[in-house]
């Protein structure tokens, strides 16, 4: 079923985590792909989150043209089963600017009340 | 490496993923178990892939593509698989099924709970009177003693001093390490006697009773040595603990304090020193202990010493009667009561197929429900676990009835038993009792419960649905309700006919031939020789004066008003040394074997008093009574074998000792127990009573309350000091003689009045349930032409074979119950012609009665409706 909001529309928040989760992979220079998001999300994070959840975001992103995915091998483990790796786009890019600013914006000024977030 | 289970998880993760994703994953979680493996060891990553692969499914499957929010609800949604929510919810479930028929639920729930109470009730009856362990420490190794006959065979063997030996060897015997004597009654130092017509038992132990029974006191403590010889006014006596809580609301504060107890104890005082246990009212429902001396030898309890086992002690002493406390404590004849132990089993039996039917008929109505179930997935095991859910629902709210109506249908059943059965026995529910017939209930409950499955099981969703009932299933189904409801009827028969075989037993019990008009007899026990006075002198007048007032009683009966005649003698059906205890020898010139007989000590006017009938010499006068002659009556069983030797009036016989002439025969008298053979009896005659009873026969026309009430002023005329107040009506003793007979009939009875609504139930429900499985058949037989009577036939017909089955199949069973309890029959047999008419009759009656109401519905099923409906 494709979605009727637009890539425009703010991203929803696990949205973000996994997009942001796929950037600090990327960053590493390491393949994006489920399992090494998941880890990603639950090392920063401090908390697990469940496989099935990260996957269907990832497809969601990926609908939205937030994400690309191919096919790539992978190793000898997974008997065959290729490795779905992970990039994110342009408009992904775009996305996680536009809902981070929006945090951002929204936060500043509160720093008295909020304290140090990270 | 690859977990073992891998595949199948892998068909998982392919059933609920898109094809193009489900690669990818399994490849990533194959990679995160590798991983795993090397960090916690192979099992925990097993473990771990496995929920694993079931969260990721599940997400899939509750949340592709709806974005997180809804994935993460669906990770709640996993959740409720866990074993609790899961029985929270088959809870929800089958509470919504119920309440969907709340009028079906409630039969089965009532049906369910009165057949738990009502056996539970009979179990706690059973339980109490045989099996419930005595409350004494080490019990099995209390024995009760009888040792008159052993010491009147010592005495008569080799006088005094074999008695002395014997007396001897009982009381120093290695084999017993513990001795105590205890009475019933209660005897006060001047010879007046407690006596029992108030609902007060006294009883009269020595102070080892308390040692050997082990008895702590629920307050106070127990009587001792030191009381003996403590002053017999006030005496100081234990009370019962019903007694304690009845008269003095559990005071513990009626410890040495001195109280009355008018009536029954002649307003004797006694000093309070102890509370007896709750569950100890031993002998004989007990409610005041006392104690007195013992003399050697008269002890009648005893405690086997360490691994003497009860044949050894009866091989020490072959004349002596030892029996185990729990068989001398047991009621008699209560070891009947195990026949209808297995009658509970079967009234279980009953409720049981019962409540199958229902449950059945309730399977039959959702059948349209399950295969709708079926057809979109629902698995076996989970159709299961919710009819095994129903099953318990209904089993907790039966057993809940059960726990509510339990003590009263108990007390109900207890008071319907014949008091000697019942009396000194806790007879109350317990917690033992109810789970035992409630786990037996329950547990056939849950099994019937899922019975429907197989039948669902065996047949396609489709088929349920379109049919909406269980004719898609085919003859199976219907055979199997017809077999229920035929098993049912067969068990109610055979309640019904030994139900029967009881209650014939119990009439032929009371119609057997006395051999004299108890009506109108009424006897009174005397008190008997005591040895009052400090000095010899003192002695002889004391018995001098009681000989004195045993002579005066008949006299002074005689004086009443009503009262026709007045003598002594044996009061039959009261308890008595020589009755039916294998007797006294009684030896006869020109005869080398002794006979063993029943002896009877009576005065003349006994002949008259009892209505006996003389068949050959005569029944002599006072006047004929010499010092020389020693006259007696004997039985027509006795004049028999007299007759071998010689003709009987006239012969000479000697009897205890004594030498006696016959003067007469009389008709065989029942004494002991109507079902018993008379036993040989020879009466001597005396001038006057010596201790024993007085008996009197009242006129036919007078009143007898106030008779009676004329008895017992004379009485006290007599005895002014010690009267006895118990005037028993033979009649009623001879009731009380056949009291077991009477609790099987009554207990029988019961419970087939128990089946008989039951099978009503079932004989209607089950014809119901055709009828409606069959409305579109009855349409088309009217169409075509068939009368409203024909169908009604059809119906009928369908009832009576059911019932036909039964009783043949009920009948041989009842016959072969017969023959299990023949022992306990009495004047039937176990196989008997009106007992089957009888048993047959109300069956079929019951059912003709449950089809009424099926067959008119039936009849008046309008053909055109049932057509466009079916």
């Amino acid at each position: 079923m494709p979605d009727s909001r637009s890539s425009s529309s703010p991203l929803g928040e696990f949205e973000v985590v996994v997009l942001l989760a796929v950037l600090h992979v990327l960053e590493r220079g390491e393949a994006a792909y489920g399992s090494s998001i998941r880890d990603e999300i639950e090392s920063r994070g401090g908390r697990p989150v469940a496989r099935g959840a990260v996957y269907i975001t990832l497809d969601r992103l990926e609908d939205k043209g937030l994400l690309s995915s191919r096919q790539a091998p992978g190793p000898p483990v997974r008997g065959n089963r290729p490795r779905r790796i992970f990039k994110v786009t342009a408009a992904g890019m775009r996305g996680v600017r536009q809902s981070l600013g929006l945090v951002a914006r929204m936060q500043s000024g509160l720093e008295p009340i909020l304290g140090d977030l990270s | 490496v690859k977990p073992w289970l891998w595949p199948a998880l892998e068909r998982r993760l392919r059933r609920a993923l898109p094809p193009v994703r489900a690669a990818s994953v399994a490849g990533d979680l194959l990679e995160d178990f590798d991983r795993r493996c090397r960090r916690d060891g192979r099992l925990r990553a097993e473990w771990w892939l496995r929920r694993e692969v079931r969260s990721t499914a599940a997400a899939y499957r509750a949340g592709e593509r709806r974005g997180p929010r809804h994935a993460a609800r669906s990770r709640r949604g996993v959740a409720t698989a866990s074993p609790l929510d899961g029985l929270m919810f088959d809870f929800r479930l089958a509470l919504r099924s119920l309440r969907r028929q709340p009028a079906l639920t409630a039969v089965i729930v009532a049906t369910v709970g009165s057949a738990v109470a009502a056996n539970t009730a009979l179990f706690s009856i059973f339980d109490g009177l045989l099996f419930r362990p005595l409350p004494y420490r080490d019990a099995e190794r209390i024995v009760r003693i009888g040792t008159r006959q052993a010491f009147a065979e010592a005495q008569l063997a080799s006088g005094a001093a074999g008695r002395n030996a014997l007396i001897d060897s009982l009381e120093t015997s290695p084999l017993l390490v513990e001795r105590t004597r205890v009475l019933q009654g209660l005897l006060f130092e001047d010879g007046a006697q407690g006596v029992a017509d108030l609902d007060l038992r006294p009883a009269d132990v020595t102070p080892a009773f308390f040692e050997l029974f082990d008895i702590e006191p629920t307050a106070g403590r127990v009587l001792s040595d030191e009381d003996l010889a403590m002053p017999v006014d006030p005496r100081r006596v234990m009370i019962g603990y019903d007694l304690w809580q009845a008269r003095f609301g559990r005071d513990t504060g009626i410890v040495g304090r001195t109280i009355n107890l008018p009536g029954a104890m002649f307003g004797r005082r006694f000093l309070v020193v102890g509370v007896m246990p709750r569950d100890v009212r031993f002998p004989d429902g007990a409610e005041l202990w006392v104690v007195s001396d013992e003399r050697p030898g008269s002890f009648n309890h005893a405690r086997l010493a360490e691994g003497v086992t009860i044949d050894q002690v009866r091989g020490f002493w072959p004349g002596l009667e030892v029996t185990t406390l729990r068989e001398a404590t047991r009621p008699e004849g209560a070891y009947a009561l195990g026949v209808l132990l297995a009658s509970t089993g079967l009234l279980l039996l009953v409720a049981w197929v019962q409540v199958a039917a229902l449950l059945f008929a309730r399977a039959a109505g959702r059948a349209r429900e399950l295969g709708v179930r079926l057809a979109i997935g629902a698995g076996r095991r989970r159709l299961i676990r919710q009819f095994a859910t129903e099953g318990a629902l209904v089993a907790a709210g039966a057993l809940g009835l059960a726990v509510m109506v339990a003590p009263a249908v108990t007390s109900a059943v207890v008071t319907l038993l014949p008091p000697e059965i019942t009396r000194g026995h806790g007879l109350q529910p317990d917690g033992r009792t109810l789970l035992f017939a409630g786990a037996l209930s329950l547990a056939g409950v849950l099994v019937l419960a899922l019975a429907p499955i197989e039948i669902v099981r065996r047949s396609s969703p489709l088929g349920l649905m379109r049919a909406g009932g269980f004719s898609g299933v085919g003859q199976g189904a219907a055979r199997l309700r017809f077999g229920l409801l035929a098993a049912q009827l067969a068990i109610t028969a055979t309640l019904l006919y030994m139900a029967g075989l009881s209650a014939g037993s119990f009439r032929a019990a009371g119609l057997v031939e006395l051999g004299f008009a108890a009506e109108g007899v009424v006897g009174i026990q005397l008190p008997p020789t005591t040895l009052v006075g400090s000095t010899s002198v003192e002695r002889r007048a004391h018995l001098d004066r009681q000989v004195q007032r045993w002579a005066e009683t008949p006299v002074a009966l005689r004086a009443v008003p009503g009262v026709e005649a007045a003598a002594g003698g044996r009061l039959p059906f009261h308890s008595s040394v020589y009755f039916g205890g294998g007797g006294l020898p009684l030896s006869v010139p020109g005869r080398d074997e002794p006979i063993p007989v029943d002896y009877a000590p009576i005065t003349p006017d006994y002949v008259r008093v009892m209505g006996l009938r003389v068949t050959e010499g005569r029944a002599p006068g006072h006047d004929e009574l010499g010092d020389g002659v020693q006259l007696a009556l004997v039985n027509t069983s006795l004049a028999r074998q007299l007759s071998a030797v010689g003709p009987v009036v006239g012969q000479r016989v000697t009897v205890n000792r004594r030498d006696v002439t016959i003067a007469g025969v009389v008709d065989d008298v029942v004494m002991a127990r109507p079902d018993r053979p008379v036993a040989p009896l020879v009466m001597t005659l005396l001038q006057n009573p010596q201790g024993g009873y007085v008996l009197a026969r009242l006129a036919p026309d007078a009143p007898l309350a106030s008779t009676l009430d004329a008895i017992r002023t004379a009485l006290d005329r007599v005895w002014p000091d010690n009267p006895s107040r118990e005037v028993m009506l033979v009649s009623d003793l001879a009731d009380r003689a056949i009291a077991d007979y009477r609790a099987r009939a009554v207990l029988l009875g019961l419970i087939g009045a128990l089946c008989l609504p039951l099978a009503l139930a079932g004989i209607a429900g089950a014809l119901s349930y055709a009828t409606s499985q069959r409305v579109r058949e009855i349409g088309i037989r009217m169409a075509l032409g068939a009368a409203p009577a024909d169908i009604r036939r059809r119906v009928l017909g369908r009832a009576f074979t059911a019932v036909s089955l039964g009783l043949v199949v009920g009948l041989a069973g009842g016959m072969l119950m017969g023959r299990l309890m023949s022992s306990y029959l009495f004047g039937v047999r176990p196989i008997d012609g009106w007992t089957i008419v009888g048993a047959a009759a109300v069956l079929i009656l019951t059912a003709w009665a449950a089809s009424i109401l099926p067959a008119r519905r039936a009849a008046r099923i309008e053909p055109a409706q049932a057509l466009r409906e079916g």
